[in-house]
């Protein structure tokens, strides 16, 4: 599905990203985890192209998407669910999810998509009049999330979904996570919650300082002792 | 007699609305201070008189007519004049290159219609109704009626559309919006388009009720000003309140004042605005 080839990126002079090579199946949910500064939302960033790379290639289904601008490479099926919610605050709930079936051909699919939607977030379906602004940090997130299915992606970026939640709204918003991972999407989670992070994909990789330094099953990565140290004090 | 002074201000408002609804989407979405905005005012009137003088064609109907020609053009300043100036230089540079176009249009008006004040006098002109002991002119009344139904229109198109849709989730978050799918650029260019678009049809509908002058322009665009920064930067409904309130000020301040006291009230309105709200009075963030 997703094929990252030794690609270099960064912002202006200054280079985050060092020779990042990276691959999802179709249908797979892959963490990427690590500390903060690593690179995660840079990465992101880089595959949903907000920003260029100055090396290497990135591959969706076979064909190059690096260096395409983010409207081109969401229409090739990449929904980036960003850091930090980004809702669009002065819009209210149902405005916000209908952003996500602007591109033409979602269009048509706008009730049906609005109705899974609602389904997965019942608390979305309660507030949609209301002004997104004016959400709970894990309402926002379900919205944000909502929003990014609404495209109906092939690929789903998600960047730190559990950031500033209580413990409790953590764990819904892992549940809905599953469930869309059983029902076969295809996610590149980033997280600093190792551990649910971990709990959650087969398969993760370990970022830090801007290099990939493991990768494999969760299992072999949460058994590790350096990983046990860093990142879940054990 | 009060009454009817705020009646006459709130249907002058209306039109003032209309006239800074294209400034504050502009601003609202771009960060540019459109100092052309007055001028695409003067170059609707003259649209009006002209298509009026030659043609015959009512003012209310022309506005439709020349629409597209206002959009093309106001598309064409922003991408090879203003699209070009780095994103960090944009407020200030903007604001200069829009302030030279404005006179380049000023001064050809000039030119091709020399100073001569022009009126678009219709059959109708002379005609008043009597509304709650106001005497209303019928210019004045369709214009303002004209401008409420525009400024629901765009209000509807802002809120109901997928495009207007586009452009507020533009005003608030341009990354995001881009990864929604909005060609952001693509956008920007056409709500510059839309701001000239909106500000000449202001002007034609205006053309019945004002005199017609190259340099009418810099008389509207202070109004719009104000009205946009007494409404809230951003929105439509903040520039619906305050050209009401800029047309009633002024009412009130020609009765009981003077007459040449009218033109001083958006001056001292945005002084006190300034002061008091600087967020405008709807404030917050881009509210539609």
């Amino acid at each position: 599905m997703l094929e990252i080839k030794g690609i270099d990126s960064g912002y202006g002079k200054i280079k985050v990203l060092k020779d990042i090579t990276l691959k999802i199946e179709k249908g797979e949910m892959v963490a990427l985890v690590g500390p903060n500064g690593a690179g995660k939302t840079t990465l992101l960033k880089t595959i949903a192209g907000m920003i260029v790379p100055s090396k290497g290639d990135i591959l969706l289904e076979e064909t190059s998407i690096s260096g395409m601008p983010p409207h081109k490479t969401s229409a090739r099926g990449i929904a980036y669910v960003p850091e930090g919610r980004r809702v669009f605050s002065a819009m209210s709930v149902e405005e916000n999810l209908l952003m996500g079936t602007y591109l033409k051909k979602n269009r048509p699919h706008k009730t049906e998509s609005l109705r899974m939607v609602y389904d997965l977030f019942p608390r979305l379906e309660e507030r949609k009049k209301q002004t997104a602004g004016t959400l709970s940090g894990g309402e926002q997130q379900m919205l944000a999330i909502g929003r990014g299915l609404m495209m109906r992606p092939k690929l789903v970026l998600l960047d730190e979904p559990s950031l500033g939640l209580a413990p409790l709204l953590i764990n819904s918003i892992y549940k809905v996570l599953e469930r869309l991972n059983g029902e076969g999407m295809t996610t590149l989670l980033v997280e600093q919650n190792v551990k649910k992070a971990l709990s959650l994909c087969k398969r993760a990789y370990v970022i830090e300082s801007g290099e990939i330094v493991m990768k494999g099953p969760s299992e072999d990565i949460l058994c590790d002792e350096n990983v046990k140290c860093t990142y879940l004090g054990i | 007699m009060i009454t009817s002074i705020i009646i006459n201000g709130i249907l002058i408002g209306l039109i003032y609305a209309l006239l800074a609804i294209g400034l504050t989407v502009i601003f609202g979405v771009m960060r540019i201070i459109n100092m052309f905005h007055g001028e695409a005012v003067m170059l609707g009137m003259y649209a009006a008189f002209v298509l009026f003088d030659k043609f015959g064609i009512s003012p209310y109907i022309s506005v439709f007519l020349t629409a597209p020609i206002f959009f093309v053009l106001g598309s064409i300043i922003y991408k090879f004049l203003i699209d070009p100036i780095p994103a960090r230089e944009r407020e200030i540079t903007s604001l200069i290159i829009t302030l030279g176009i404005s006179f380049i249009f000023a001064t050809s008006a000039m030119y091709i219609w020399s100073a001569d004040y022009r009126t678009v006098t219709l059959p109708f002109s002379q005609d008043v109704m009597v509304f709650i002991k106001t005497r209303i002119g019928y210019p004045a009344l369709i214009s303002s009626c004209m401008s409420a139904v525009m400024i629901v229109g765009f209000y509807l198109f802002m809120s109901k559309t997928y495009m207007g849709r586009a452009i507020r989730a533009t005003e608030l978050d341009k990354d995001t919006a881009s990864v929604m799918g909005v060609n952001v650029k693509w956008i920007s260019i056409a709500t510059f388009g839309i701001g000239v678009v909106l500000a000449a049809m202001a002007g034609g509908i205006l053309s019945p009720i004002f005199y017609i002058y190259p340099f009418v322009g810099s008389n509207f665009v202070i109004k719009a000003f104000t009205i946009v920064v007494l409404g809230g930067m951003g929105s439509v409904t903040g520039a619906l309140v305050g050209g009401i309130i800029l047309g009633v000020a002024e009412a009130l301040a020609s009765t009981f004042l003077e007459y040449s006291m009218k033109d001083i009230m958006a001056f001292i309105l945005f002084l006190g605005i300034l002061l008091f709200k600087p967020s405008g009075i709807l404030g917050g963030r881009t509210r539609l």
